[in-house]
């Protein structure tokens, strides 16, 4: 927050929930197109089944599953900024762990719809359940997922109470309904030191049990590939490497969403250039990070360059998927550290950038860890398709992922319209601390 | 003039040189080759059918003759001698049973002759193959004398009211398995002697058996020009008692990350069990910490309203 005391009526004010500007409206009208293309283009896949997509028996997961693993990625950043800096007891991030929690819920939900979605027969969803079998890593996902899902909505709802107290005094212009589901959200909240002291507790039980469950849901979705013997998969290292981008993605989704609300609901007050300048730190430290897993994750096989290895690791270095993979190396960790490694880099709108190619680079990056590998198989077959060879999502695959980005997006912009994205009780309390 | 009836031989040479490859060219369209072989086959002396490939002549190549009708006769091209009316297969083969309303005839004589007619089409005129069998039989006997093992064989034919010995005939001896036939001896093949027996010596020791150490021994004669085919089996309690290997030989009836849904190991059942009641015990305890915020606020309310009041 910027120096210059305010009072607690002007932050209420200032972080009430406002209503979609023009700018707003187009917005959510493009999210709303996109995610009904693709309800049409799931609804198609439903009627003709898979072989709408261009998955065949090589490539089985295609970009489903390379979104599905950029969601959980994303996720993460609920527990880095709300768990691991409250933990820390670093203040500075209070205005960002509503942005951090409800990116990370929205990515969570998506990222199990996105899973059902990849399945040919999804009326057969609950057999995961009924003859799962605990020995799969996939079992350990969808058991993690679910946990991981209650945590974080816990997260987010905790911290709310007193913000619901603000709206339920301040719902004048709120539509009716609204007003209903805030008071049946939050009217036993009176505030009281009592009330207080369990929600505190609460709140530290929760960030301490988010934090493992966290790094469980990413390592987890690793082993689904480490535990198979396959190029480019066979790593004991996948689980460290998937954390530490999902740390990265995450914080640069919180620094895109960061810019938007600060310039859609004029929080220049709440969300400063000291914010960028230390989100900017984090996102530096992190890619580093990530680029040294990435060293290790490549280099070592390319190093030794084993018969299995050498057509998956010369198809990224110099082949079919060269372009793609010195995108997601560059435009996701190298130029995002050469910018914010100098502090002009990292003012509010380089931020914004670097933080795009982050999440862009990281897109793609999913799609190469996914893709090139099942396009080499150990045990070739024999006369193999020309179409078994080479992936390219079809349009359904397309309008579907990006129907399911649009429907993060929305559910993180719906819930902006609704609740502050900002925590007003915490913002006044931490105003009132400095002051 | 000269010039002129150079001229008119060289066109007179031209037009028979057409004339004759278009007369080639209709023959080679009208008739093509064909080949028909007739094998006949005896089991265990009882059992007989006939096996008929056919196989026609495209270009250069031999080719198997799909869906060609055929009809088969014993001894002669009669209706009431025929055996059976077939249709050849993918593969130009057809088989065919002797039916049982010839069976006086075949038991009336030693020698026996197969007709196969085949249809005319529009492409292949109708042919005729014969081929000439004579009866025999094959009989398998065994002995096992000072810890040798041996196979007796005897090929015989109809003589004047009994069975006689037939000398030279070929015959393979072998013990049936899955995958073919394995010889029991170091010879490929023993020739009949004149009393029309082979021995050989089994030399198959711990060859694995049925359930009870069954083998099943087996004698033939292979497409022999007089004779034909036969065959005999028999079981002889020579080879090693078989175990079956079930599921639990391999283990997968063990615990194991591998097994089935229910056969997880006790120890990873043990570590996610704890850890989801762990999680799932600190989701229970948040719920009731937020009813019991709740209660407080309703408390509150309660007071404050009667304050009020």
């Amino acid at each position: 927050m910027s120096d210059l005391a305010l009072s607690p009526e002007k932050i209420t004010a200032d972080l009430l929930p406002q209503k979609f500007s023009k700018r707003g409206m187009i917005w959510t009208g493009i999210l709303i197109i996109i995610c009904i293309a693709g309800a049409y283009a799931y609804f198609r896949q439903l009627k003709e089944g898979l072989i709408v997509t261009n998955m065949r028996d090589y490539v089985s997961w295609g970009i489903y599953i390379s979104n599905f693993v950029f969601f959980v990625a994303i996720s993460l950043v609920g527990s880095l900024i709300t768990a691991v800096l409250r933990l820390a007891n670093v203040h500075w991030s209070t205005p960002l762990t509503r942005i951090a929690e409800i990116i990370a819920v929205s990515a969570i939900v998506f990222a199990s719809i996105i899973i059902v979605v990849d399945m040919g027969r999804p009326e057969r969803f609950l057999n995961l359940f009924i003859h799962g079998r605990l020995q799969s890593p996939i079992i350990w996902d969808v058991v993690v997922i679910g946990t991981y899902f209650f945590l974080s909505l816990l997260l987010l709802y905790f911290p709310l109470l007193p913000d619901l107290k603000i709206l339920i005094k301040n719902n004048n212009g709120s539509p009716k309904w609204l007003q209903r589901s805030y008071r049946f959200l939050g009217s036993f909240w009176k505030g009281s030191k009592e009330q207080f002291k369990i929600s505190n507790k609460a709140i530290t039980i929760l960030c301490v049990t988010i934090i493992p469950v966290a790094f469980a849901i990413h390592t987890v979705t690793s082993w689904l590939f480490a535990t198979t013997y396959r190029p480019g998969w066979d790593s004991t290292n996948f689980g460290a490497y998937f954390i530490s981008g999902a740390f990265l993605v995450g914080a640069g989704a919180v620094v895109v969403a960061m810019y938007v609300f600060r310039k859609a609901y004029h929080l220049e007050k709440y969300i400063t250039e000291f914010h960028f300048e230390k989100m900017g730190r984090i996102v530096v430290m992190l890619a580093f990070l990530y680029l040294y897993f990435n060293i290790n994750e490549y280099l070592i096989p390319a190093f030794k360059m084993k018969k299995p290895e050498e057509s998956h690791l010369t198809n990224l270095f110099a082949g079919e998927f060269a372009p793609l993979f010195w995108f997601a190396i560059f435009i996701g960790m190298i130029i995002p550290i050469i910018i914010m490694l100098f502090r002009r880099g990292r003012r509010p709108l380089p931020m914004f950038i670097a933080g795009i190619m982050v999440v862009v680079g990281a897109w793609f990056k999913r799609y190469l860890i996914v893709t090139p590998t099942l396009l080499h198989p150990f045990l070739p077959m024999s006369n193999v398709p020309v179409s078994f060879r080479h992936y390219f999502p079809s349009w359904e695959e397309w309008a579907i992922a990006m129907g399911s980005l649009a429907g993060a997006l929305l559910v993180i912009t719906f819930f902006a319209r609704v609740f502050p994205i900002i925590p007003i009780h915490e913002t006044i309390v931490e105003d009132e601390r400095h002051a | 003039m000269k010039d002129m009836r150079k001229i008119k031989i060289l066109v007179l040479f031209f037009c028979l040189l057409i004339a004759s490859y278009d007369i080639a060219a209709q023959n080679d369209s009208t008739k093509p080759e064909l080949s028909v072989t007739i094998h006949h086959f005896v089991i265990n002396n009882s059992f007989q059918y006939l096996l008929v490939e056919t196989k026609t002549k495209v270009g250069n190549k031999w080719q198997p003759l799909k869906r060609q009708v055929l009809q088969l006769y014993l001894d002669s091209n009669k209706p009431e001698n025929l055996i059976t009316k077939v249709m050849t297969d993918s593969d130009g083969k057809a088989k065919a049973l002797i039916p049982s309303g010839l069976k006086s005839l075949w038991d009336a004589y030693a020698i026996h002759k197969f007709i196969v007619v085949t249809e005319g089409t529009s492409k292949e005129e109708e042919t005729i193959t014969e081929s000439e069998i004579t009866k025999a039989k094959i009989l398998i006997d065994t002995s096992n004398l000072d810890s040798t093992r041996t196979v007796n064989v005897r090929v015989m034919r109809p003589g004047n009211d009994t069975w006689v010995p037939l000398k030279d005939v070929d015959v393979k001896i072998g013990v049936r398995r899955l995958g073919g036939d394995l010889k029991i001896g170091d010879e490929e093949t023993y020739t009949t002697d004149s009393l029309g027996e082979v021995s050989a010596e089994f030399k198959l020791d711990n060859l694995p058996g049925d359930t009870k150490g069954n083998l099943i021994l087996i004698a033939k004669v292979e497409d022999n020009d007089q004779i034909g085919s036969l065959s005999i089996d028999k079981i002889v309690p020579w080879g090693k008692i078989y175990k079956p290997i079930g599921a639990s030989d391999f283990g997968f009836g063990d615990r194991s990350l591998w097994a089935a849904r229910g056969k997880a190991p006790i120890w990873l059942m043990m570590m996610a069990y704890s850890i989801i009641a762990g999680v799932c015990g600190v989701i229970l305890y948040l719920i009731f910490r937020m009813i019991k915020i709740r209660k407080l606020g309703r408390k509150e309310i309660y007071i404050s309203a009667a304050v009020n009041v």
